[in-house]
């Protein structure tokens, strides 16, 4: 354990940071060398969508938002896309997937994966919008057929098995499972 | 700041942290949206991506290092006296053999390439393809010739069959080549038997479209289509592919007119920039090797697509005669002396010497003929 003195205050950084950091740069890398060469039709996978979506659904309380707007901005810079956009995108909607999913209260298999449906599909809309008004060209509708839904539906797939990753190994401090929790 | 700070719905400094993160992304946005190719974020963005694109390329280096590296650990592991050691053996000729396959598919790739380089007249180095876009919306690849190769943005890059697409950003090792079919390339083409002008232009569902079209000059299914050179965003007369369809005219509107690639990317491993191509043998030469995609040109075409596909089938034989000996001989050593020199110009020389020898026995004069002038004469 480390403590950190900053200008913003004191924190600690603990073994769950490293962790934590450690998985964002392995999404990082997944995202630059393996995600071009696995994309299926116009679906090209984003490991770091995936990541911070599950990871939002996975620990909600201890959610940061500093984390997705960095690594948006990192896929920004790398990805060749306008900057700014999935940053935004992805800091938005996995904080409010976090913050959906704190508040209903539900922490059933089913409720998880629901909420990082919609904030995936969310962050995707989000940047294709970005690019649009960013100058790509093609309509709305061609977007939502041919990148949207397509991305959407391999991202999701990727954010449930990012989601079952991060919730064994990242599991925040001081959190004890019950058997009433592993029932519902 | 810490970077997962923990938060709440009720904590105001939080929120207003969030507020301001969103807030710079947007800045960010419209500073870059606002911004040329010459400003600040795309410079930053360029740097990146010369960076990533170069570590893509030695991943690459050391995926074949590490195989070449187990290769030889198991030669140097192998017993012939045991039946492990015959194992081993077996192990390593069919090592060998994969390897061959893969120098021998590598070989065609090449003299497809070569064949195009010498059919168009391009002039320009030759290229591996060492990174594919990291982003859905973004249709390029990255090739592992930059700047210091004397590439620069906006050459035409062609695959072994026809144009592929621009380069769009060059870094000092690595370039970044903005493929046909992304939305947001365009380029200036005309129809080979009409000379009409028109832009071809990518899209989201990942065909071509010709448009921008003279409506009294509508194309028909079949014809061969051309960069035009106009606004010198593309080199002239490199052949892009064959109108594959051509919508409902009924209507009055502009019909669609679909365009069928002739070179894909999807599989692409090499690449030509083209420095320059030739005027004089652009046209004649792209004639002969598009009439295979061609096959339902217009009757008054006809008599020169048979001709055309007649000098294609002995130049294809005259390559067969040159280069199959040495294929046969040694796949492996063909490839490596090959393209082990196509980075630089003596690649070109030593091939066309080759090609040269081809020509001097009369067997590849077929290749420039149906010139240009021919082509003007016939129209």
């Amino acid at each position: 354990m480390c403590r950190v003195n900053g200008g913003c205050g004191s924190f600690v950084i603990t073994r769950e940071h490293i962790i934590l950091i450690v998985a964002a740069l392995v999404a990082v890398l997944l995202q630059l060398f393996l995600a071009p060469h696995i994309g299926l039709g116009f679906a090209v996978p984003n490991f770091i969508l995936a990541f911070c979506m599950a990871l939002a659904v996975a620990r909600p309380s201890t959610y940061g938002y500093f984390l997705s707007f960095v690594l948006g901005l990192l896929f920004d810079f790398v990805g060749g896309g306008p900057l700014g956009a999935m940053a935004f995108s992805l800091t938005a909607f996995s904080t409010l997937a976090s913050r959906a999913f704190a508040r209903v209260d539900n922490d059933s298999l089913f409720m998880a994966f629901a909420v990082m449906a919609v904030g995936v599909l969310l962050a995707n809309i989000s940047y294709g919008i970005f690019m649009l008004v960013g100058g790509y060209s093609g309509s709305f509708v061609d977007a939502i057929a041919y990148r949207i839904l397509p991305c959407f539906v391999y991202d999701f797939v990727l954010s449930i098995i990012a989601y079952m990753v991060v919730a064994r190994f990242a599991k925040p401090a001081g959190v004890v499972r019950t058997e009433l929790t592993q029932l519902r | 700041m810490p970077f997962n700070a923990q938060q709440s719905a009720s904590s105001f400094p939080h929120a207003v942290v969030l507020a301001v993160l969103l807030i710079v992304s947007l800045v960010l946005f419209v500073v870059y949206g606002q911004e040329g190719e010459d400003g600040a974020l795309h410079k930053a963005q360029s740097g990146v991506m010369g960076v990533t694109g170069q570590v893509a390329g030695a991943s690459a280096g050391l995926g074949a290092a590490t195989s070449g590296a187990s290769s030889s650990l198991e030669d140097a592991t192998a017993n012939p006296t045991t039946l492990s050691g015959l194992r081993d053996q077996n192990d390593e000729l069919r090592s060998l053999l994969a390897e061959a396959e893969e120098y021998r598919q590598e070989n065609e790739r090449l003299r497809g390439l070569l064949d195009m380089k010498q059919v168009s007249g391009a002039t320009g180095p030759v290229a591996r393809v060492i990174g594919r876009s990291t982003n859905a919306w973004d249709q390029s690849i990255t090739i592992d010739i930059g700047s210091a190769e004397g590439v620069t943005s906006g050459m035409t890059v062609m695959g072994s069959s026809g144009v592929i697409g621009q380069v769009s950003r060059a870094f000092e090792k690595t370039a970044t080549v903005r493929l046909l079919t992304d939305p947001n390339s365009g380029a200036a083409v005309m129809v080979q038997s009409s000379r009409a002008n028109g832009i071809v232009r990518g899209s989201l569902n990942g065909l071509l479209y010709l448009e921008d079209f003279d409506e009294d000059q509508l194309p028909v299914e079949g014809d061969v289509i051309l960069t035009s050179g106009l606004g010198g965003s593309y080199e002239r007369g490199l052949i892009v592919g064959a109108v594959a369809s051509v919508g409902d005219t009924s209507a009055g509107a502009m019909p669609t007119i679909v365009v069928n690639p002739n070179a894909s990317a999807v599989m692409l491993e090499e690449v030509i920039v083209v420095f320059k191509a030739s005027q004089s043998t652009q046209a004649g030469s792209t004639n002969s090797s598009s009439n295979s995609s061609a096959s339902s040109a217009r009757t008054s075409e006809q008599s020169q697509a048979s001709s055309g596909d007649a000098e294609s089938a002995s130049d294809e034989e005259a390559l067969d005669e040159e280069y199959g000996e040495v294929s046969d001989e040694d796949a492996e050593a063909v490839s490596d002396e090959a393209y082990g020199d196509s980075q630089d110009a003596d690649y070109d020389e030593s091939y066309d010497e080759g090609y040269d020898a081809g020509q001097d026995d009369g067997t590849d004069e077929g290749v420039d003929d149906g010139s240009y002038e021919e082509v003007q004469e016939a129209e």
